[in-house]
C-alpha cells in the first residue's frame, strides 16, 4: 500500500509542474518564490555552470549593469587575474551565492564567510594606511563598501556630499506624472467620463462601484468599464492583471519582478498567507496578491496603497512602528496642506520609490513596484530615496543602525561611519598641498 | 587479392613509415598556425588603440575641456554630467572586447598607477613596463603562461600626448608621481593574444 502511494506520489512529482519535493535544501528568501520549476534556474540539466550563470543574469544582469557592478565577470576573465579565480571564482554568481544551503546562508543569500574581501584585498592597509588594523569582516558590514553596488559609497561621492546636513533644505520626492503621460500620449485620455457614460454590461451593480469609479483617475482619463472588463471582445466580471498591464505595463513588470509578484510570474501561483514566508497573522487583504490587493478594485486609491495596504500584511517591528515616526507626520502634513504634496513619506516612498523613466519617447515618473530593486543591501536606497530629503552621512549612518531601522527611523543614528572622516581628511590634505604649491609658484 | 607472408613483411613497415610521416607533418603544421603572426596582429591592434586614444584626447578632451571650456572631463562622469577620461574610454573598450571572447585582451597599466589594480602584476608585465620606461620609443614582446594558457604578450609605451594627461595624473590624490611632462612614458598598453 505504502509502495503504491509513494510510487504515485513521486510519479506525480516527476511529471507535474511542482518539483519542490526534490529540493536538496530550502531555498533562500530571495528565491523561494520561484523554486517550483527547477528549469527556471537549471535549464534542462544540472551540470553546466554556464546555464546556471545565464539564469542568474537573466534576472539580475540588468540591475548589476545599472549600478556599475564593482566586480563584473569581465574583470575575472582577464588572463592577468587568473590567480584570483583560483582563490574566488567570481565569474560565477554561485561561488558566493550557493542556493539550497540554509545552514550557511547569510544576508542577501551570501554563503561565503564574512571576511571574503580579504582573500584578494589583504594588502589594502599597505596602500591605505587609514585601513590598518581594521577587522577583516568590516569591509562590507560597516556601511563602507559593497561587493557589487558602490554608487553611493565611492570616495569622491563621500567628499562631495560629506558636509551635507541631516535635513536638506528641500525635502520632496519627484512628482507623479502618470496622468500627464497618458494625456500627452493620446487624445482619448483627455476626456473625463461621468456615470451616465459608463458602459458596463451588467444589469445590477452596487451603485457604490459607480461612485468609486467616477471619483477615480480612470474616469478622469476616459477609462470606461469595458476598457478593463473586456477580454477578446467578451465582457469579463473578473479582471486579469493582463488588463492592467495594457496601460500600466512597467508597473506590472515591476510587480512581477518583486517579492509581491515573482511567484505569480514564475509559477502562476500567487503569494498568499499560505505561501508567503512572512506568515502574517491578520491578513485583511485578499488571500492572494495582485494589483487589486493594494489598489482596491474600483477606486484605485493610491493613498491606501501607500501605507495601509502594506500594514495589512507586514507586522514586523519596523512596519508596526511606522505611524509613530516623523516620516508619518510628514505624510499627514502633506495631506492637510501644511507641507508640499510630495513631501509626505509613506511605506511606498522608500520601498516603491518614484523614478523617472522614458516610455514611448516620453519621460514620466514610474512608481517602481519591484521593491527588490533597492531593498538589499540597504545602501541601494540612499540615492533613490534617502537623499531626496537627507544628507549622505545621516542617510548612511541611519541605514547602518539596526536599532534605528527597527524603530522605523524614529530618532537619530548612533552609528558613526568612519569613511567620511577618511575621505574628508584626504581631501583636506590634497587642498593644503595644492595651496602650498600655489604659494610657492 | 591474396597477400602472402613476404608481401606482408613489406607492406607493414611501409605503412608504418607513411603513418609516422603523416603524423610528423601534422605536428609540423600545428607548430606554425595559419594566419597573422601574433606580433603583426598585436602591432595592428595597438595601432588602432593608439590612434583612437590620441583622437579622443586631442579632438574631444583637449578641444572641449581645455580650449573651448564647454564641458568638464571627470572620473565620475555620470554624476558630474561630464566626459569620461581618456583612460576610462580605453578601459570601457577593453571591457567590451573582453565580453566578446575575441581571443585577445588589452589593458592600460603603469608603474605609477592611480588605480592600484593597474600596476603590473605578472612577470611579463613587470619586465615589459620597466623596459618601455627605460627605452623610450621601443616596444616589448614576450610569451607567458597564465592559468595553463600560453599568451603572446606585447607591451607598448603610453605617452602623454596632451596637457590634460599630465595635469590630471600629477594632480590626482592617488598618484604616486607628480612630475609627468608631455612626451613622458606614463604607462603601457599590454596586449595579450592566446596562442
Amino acid at each position: 500500500m505504502l509502495t503504491v502511494f509513494l510510487t504515485g506520489f513521486y510519479y506525480e512529482r516527476l511529471t507535474g509542474n511542482d518539483r519542490t519535493s526534490f529540493l536538496p535544501g530550502a531555498a533562500t528568501d530571495g528565491h523561494y518564490q520561484i523554486i517550483s520549476d527547477c528549469k527556471l534556474c537549471h535549464g534542462d540539466g544540472f551540470e553546466d555552470a554556464e546555464v546556471l550563470q545565464k539564469s542568474c543574469m537573466s534576472c539580475h544582469g540588468k540591475e548589476l549593469k545599472a549600478v556599475n557592478d564593482s566586480h563584473p565577470k569581465k574583470k575575472f576573465t582577464d588572463p592577468r587575474n587568473v590567480d584570483r579565480i583560483e582563490i574566488v571564482d567570481a565569474r560565477y554568481c554561485v561561488t558566493c551565492h550557493v542556493e539550497h544551503r540554509p545552514g550557511r546562508t547569510g544576508n542577501m543569500g551570501v554563503t561565503m564567510p564574512e571576511d571574503f574581501c580579504i582573500l584578494c584585498h589583504k594588502e589594502v592597509a599597505k596602500k591605505r594606511k587609514s585601513h590598518a588594523g581594521m577587522e577583516f569582516n568590516t569591509c562590507a558590514s560597516a556601511g563602507c563598501h559593497n561587493y557589487h553596488d558602490n554608487k553611493a559609497l565611492y570616495e569622491e561621492y563621500l567628499v562631495k556630499h560629506g558636509n551635507e546636513s541631516a535635513q536638506l533644505s528641500k525635502q520632496v520626492v519627484v512628482e507623479k506624472t502618470l496622468n500627464q503621460y497618458f494625456t500627452s500620449l493620446d487624445e482619448k485620455y483627455r476626456k473625463s467620463l461621468t456615470i451616465d457614460k459608463q458602459d458596463s454590461k451588467i444589469d445590477r451593480i452596487d451603485p457604490k462601484i459607480f461612485d468609486q469609479w467616477q471619483k477615480s483617475r480612470h474616469a478622469a482619463t476616459g477609462v470606461n468599464c469595458s476598457s478593463c472588463h473586456t477580454h477578446k471582445n467578451e465582457w469579463k466580471n473578473h479582471v486579469d492583471m493582463k488588463a492592467c498591464s495594457n496601460c500600466h505595463e512597467l508597473e506590472v513588470l515591476g510587480f512581477e519582478s518583486g517579492k509581491h509578484g515573482m511567484m505569480l510570474s514564475a509559477s502562476n501561483i500567487t503569494v498568499s498567507v499560505a505561501t508567503s514566508r512572512l506568515k502574517p497573522k491578520s491578513n485583511k487583504n485578499k488571500d492572494h496578491l495582485n494589483c487589486t490587493s493594494c489598489h482596491d478594485g474600483h477606486n484605485f486609491n493610491t493613498e491606501y496603497a501607500a501605507i495601509d495596504a502594506c500594514l495589512n500584511c507586514h507586522e514586523d517591528e519596523h512596519s508596526k512602528n511606522f505611524k509613530k515616526t516623523k516620516h508619518y507626520a510628514t505624510w499627514l502634513n502633506s495631506k492637510n496642506g501644511t507641507l508640499d504634496s510630495n513631501a509626505g513619506v509613506t511605506c511606498a516612498t522608500c520601498h516603491l520609490p518614484r523614478k523617472i523613466v522614458s516610455q514611448n519617447g516620453i519621460d514620466r515618473t514610474l512608481v517602481q513596484h519591484n521593491q527588490n530593486e533597492n531593498l538589499e543591501p540597504n545602501e541601494k536606497m540612499i540615492r533613490s530615496v534617502c537623499m531626496n530629503c537627507h544628507g549622505l552621512k545621516f542617510s548612511l549612518e541611519s541605514l547602518a543602525d539596526n536599532e534605528l531601522i527597527k524603530s522605523n527611523f524614529n530618532g537619530i543614528p548612533k552609528i558613526k561611519n568612519k569613511g567620511f572622516e577618511m575621505a574628508l581628511e584626504r581631501e583636506l590634505k590634497k587642498k593644503e598641498k595644492e595651496a602650498k604649491e600655489n604659494n610657492k609658484g | 587479392m591474396k597477400v602472402n607472408r613476404y608481401q606482408l613483411f613489406t607492406i607493414i613497415p611501409v605503412a608504418a613509415l607513411l603513418i609516422l610521416g603523416l603524423v610528423g607533418c601534422q605536428k609540423e603544421e600545428a607548430a606554425q598556425p595559419a594566419g597573422l603572426a601574433p606580433k603583426v596582429m598585436a602591432d595592428a591592434i595597438h595601432a588602432v588603440l593608439e590612434a583612437d586614444r590620441t583622437v579622443y584626447t586631442k579632438q574631444v578632451i583637449t578641444r572641449l575641456v581645455k580650449k573651448e571650456k564647454v564641458i568638464k572631463a571627470s572620473e565620475q562622469f555620470e554624476d558630474d554630467k561630464a566626459l569620461p577620461l581618456p583612460a576610462q574610454m580605453f578601459r570601457f573598450g577593453s571591457e567590451l572586447v573582453a565580453e566578446k571572447d575575441s581571443g585577445f585582451s588589452y589593458s592600460l597599466q603603469s608603474l605609477w598607477p592611480i588605480n592600484k589594480q593597474n600596476e603590473p602584476k605578472t612577470d611579463a608585465e613587470k619586465k615589459g613596463l620597466q623596459y618601455i620606461a627605460d627605452n623610450p620609443g621601443q616596444n616589448f614582446y614576450t610569451e607567458e603562461e597564465l592559468g595553463g594558457t600560453t599568451y603572446y604578450t606585447a607591451v607598448y609605451p603610453d605617452v602623454a600626448v596632451a596637457s590634460p594627461c599630465v595635469d590630471c595624473h600629477n594632480d590626482h590624490k592617488d598618484t604616486p608621481k607628480t612630475d609627468f611632462k608631455i612626451g613622458d612614458v606614463m604607462g603601457g598598453v599590454v596586449i595579450r593574444i592566446a596562442m
